[in-house]
């Protein structure tokens, strides 16, 4: 181990660079009223965290926690079929199916989004070839179809991969034993299934709390949610607040990385080989 | 510890050798598709040298980017109130118009001029492309071309909700269209004024909030009307006679409206002057100042290129809403303000976006 330690330096030393360092100026942005670009003296300081009791950040939460739930909700009740009845298909076929769920990965997801767009405007293409019109655009439901479609895949392939290698003995000694088909699933398939599901869980809820583009274009700007609170903090508002709002987005992005990793602690202590975490 | 600083010296040490192994380089940051790349290209020919050119979509990602100082810039496009604030933070330098032969031998468009003439930053830029701030709507639609026509601003103002109206995500822009409305200066900071303004943002509970997006929704049909640039109208024009496409669009510019200018400025930190100079000089010779602005499609700032652009058989620009200032209109361009009016417009916007 200790000869292979050396090779391991490269990597340590970009994620020095470029996690821990920035994590590092992070912190100390949302605890003082640093100027980024100005300069000069700085005091720390908590209240950044005035942030959060403007109406359009308490919207943008709100919005965040219940449509990253919903969508973290219908992905595990739509893959977790999905996920075992692939479990049950020959090994090769269960292959096929499985990478036709990642190439679409592979598109840039932008395009994706504004393909969704388009199938949600009133006159689309989607209305030439069927007759439907859905005028979905600005509504929640939109950016809820658009979630669900962009991170399905993300809570199949966990929820997948443990089944795969779930030991089929198992189920047969369930039955042997006189369980039927509801208790040999909910007593002895989930159970066992439950470290993917988490893994799914965190890996859908994570990019579904921060996205920004998505809500922004299938929203119609009409649905903040707190990605586009720190886009707008970063991005848009920076001249016009004496660099306060750089600050401010610190914050709301700090505080987005600590819900993560308490949530990465919460599935590791639930997961504790670890082997089902991508 | 040593080894690590042994690597960080060998990648140092390789980025280096890359950097200079190649030509001299000119650092352009512009916004997305606003040059004609023929005309870089020849640049780079003749004065054998690159350009990376970096594209942007907004005037807070410019600032931004020269605030930050990752990297530096040599030339650089922003609009009439950033430039006004780049000023003020000098992140931008006056211009030695000496240097610039070819700017002699061009007029800007005496009205255009008027209006900048008397701002702090008039010295520090050759302008580049102007227009409107106005309303694309559906001509589909019955009867919104009238109701356009006569309500003017106060079709994007409308509580009763009675079209789908999208409004710019933009704080200075919607706050604008809202002073616009009630007959205000664009750069009021008048506080009832701006009260007025944030009430009938709210009042007016937008369809949409969208940046270059809201013009394809009003052709898509999701939206009847919405507050847009010029350019957004004239891309989509140029883009569906291409196509040959029915144009079911058209653009009101109200008789009051808000003028964005677009010019060159270099910014202080850049590195390659010289060249700065030269590639400026380059984008004003007149047949080149001709092919740039008949590529990007909006109304050019020297009085010769819109004489050639609007009259001659080749190019025939002749669309009414070509010229940002006819005869007989009011026009006003934006100042920066104060940063405490820059916060105040952000918090309408927050206002207005939270209902």
């Amino acid at each position: 181990m200790r000869r292979l330690r050396r090779y391991a330096i490269p990597f340590v030393a970009w994620m020095a660079v470029f996690i821990v360092v920035p994590t590092l100026i992070l912190l100390f942005l949302s605890f003082s009223d640093y100027s980024l670009y100005d300069g000069g003296p700085f005091a720390f300081t908590f209240a950044r965290f005035e942030i959060f009791a403007a109406p359009l950040v308490l919207t943008a939460i709100g919005n965040s926690v219940a449509l990253a739930g919903a969508t973290t909700a219908a992905c595990f009740l739509i893959g977790y079929p999905v996920a075992l009845y692939l479990s049950h298909l020959p090994e090769k076929t269960g292959k096929i199916l499985m990478s036709l769920l990642i190439v679409p990965l592979w598109s840039n997801m932008l395009l994706r989004i504004v393909a969704w767009e388009k199938v949600f405007t009133p006159d689309s293409f989607f209305t030439d070839l069927t007759g439907l019109s859905i005028d979905l655009l600005g509504s929640k439901t939109a950016i809820l179809v658009g979630m669900v479609a962009m991170y399905l895949p993300f809570m199949v392939f966990p929820i997948y991969s443990v089944l795969e290698k779930l030991d089929r003995g198992l189920v047969e000694a369930a039955r042997d034993l006189g369980a039927d088909d509801a208790q040999v699933f909910l007593r002895v398939i989930f159970p066992l299934s439950a470290g993917g599901v988490l893994s799914g869980v965190i890996m859908t809820l994570l990019p579904a709390l921060t996205s920004f583009v998505l809500p922004a274009r299938l929203g119609l700007g009409r649905v903040p949610l707190i990605g586009n609170v720190i886009e707008s903090k970063l991005m848009k508002e920076v001249l016009g607040s004496s660099g306060r709002s750089i600050n401010e987005g610190a914050l709301v992005s700090l505080s987005l990385m600590v819900l993560s990793i308490v949530l990465y602690i919460l599935a590791t202590r639930f997961d504790r080989e670890g082997e089902t975490l991508l | 510890m040593k080894r690590i600083l042994l690597l960080f010296l060998a990648v140092a040490a390789g980025l280096t050798a890359l950097a200079c192994e190649s030509k001299p380089k000119l650092h352009v940051l512009n916004w997305g598709d606003y040059i004609d790349r023929d005309l870089v290209e020849r640049f780079e020919d003749q004065y054998d040298v690159d350009v990376i050119y970096r594209e942007v979509g907004s005037n807070e990602e410019m600032a931004t980017l020269l605030q930050s100082g990752s990297s530096t810039y040599d030339i650089v496009v922003p609009s009439d109130y950033m430039i006004d604030k780049l000023v003020e933070l000098e992140l931008v330098q006056p211009l030695d118009f000496d240097l610039l032969p070819n700017y002699a031998d061009l007029t800007v468009m005496p009205r255009l001029a008027a209006l900048y003439e008397d701002a702090p930053w008039r010295d520090y830029v050759v302008p580049y492309a102007w227009g409107t701030l106005g309303i694309l709507y559906d001509t589909t639609v019955p009867g919104l071309s009238d109701h356009v026509a006569s309500a003017g601003w106060a079709a994007l103002f409308d509580p009763a909700g009675t079209y789908d109206v999208g409004m710019y995500d933009s704080p200075r822009d919607a706050v604008a269209a809202a002073l616009l409305y009630y007959g205000f200066d664009v750069n009021s900071t008048d506080e009832e004024e701006l009260a007025m303004a944030q009430s009938a943002l709210v009042a007016a509970d937008y369809t949409a909030w969208g940046e270059d997006s809201l013009k394809s929704l009003v052709i898509g049909g999701t939206l009847d009307l919405a507050l847009v640039y010029s350019g957004d109208y004239f891309s989509e024009y140029a883009a569906a006679v291409d196509e040959g496409r029915a144009v079911t669009f058209d653009y009101f510019v109200p008789d009051t409206t808000n003028v964005w200018l677009d010019a060159i400025c270099i910014p202080t930190a850049a590195e390659d002057l010289t060249l700065a100079y030269r590639f400026i000089d380059f984008m004003l010779e007149y047949e080149h100042a001709l092919q740039n602005s008949d590529y990007i499609g909006y109304a050019p700032p020297f009085q010769e290129v819109f004489d050639t652009m609007t009259t001659h058989p080749d190019y025939g620009y002749d669309d009414d809403h070509f010229d940002p200032y006819p005869l007989g209109a009011t026009r006003q361009i934006y100042a920066y303000g104060s940063d405490a009016r820059a916060e105040a417009l952000v918090a309408i916007l927050a206002a207005a976006k939270a209902g």
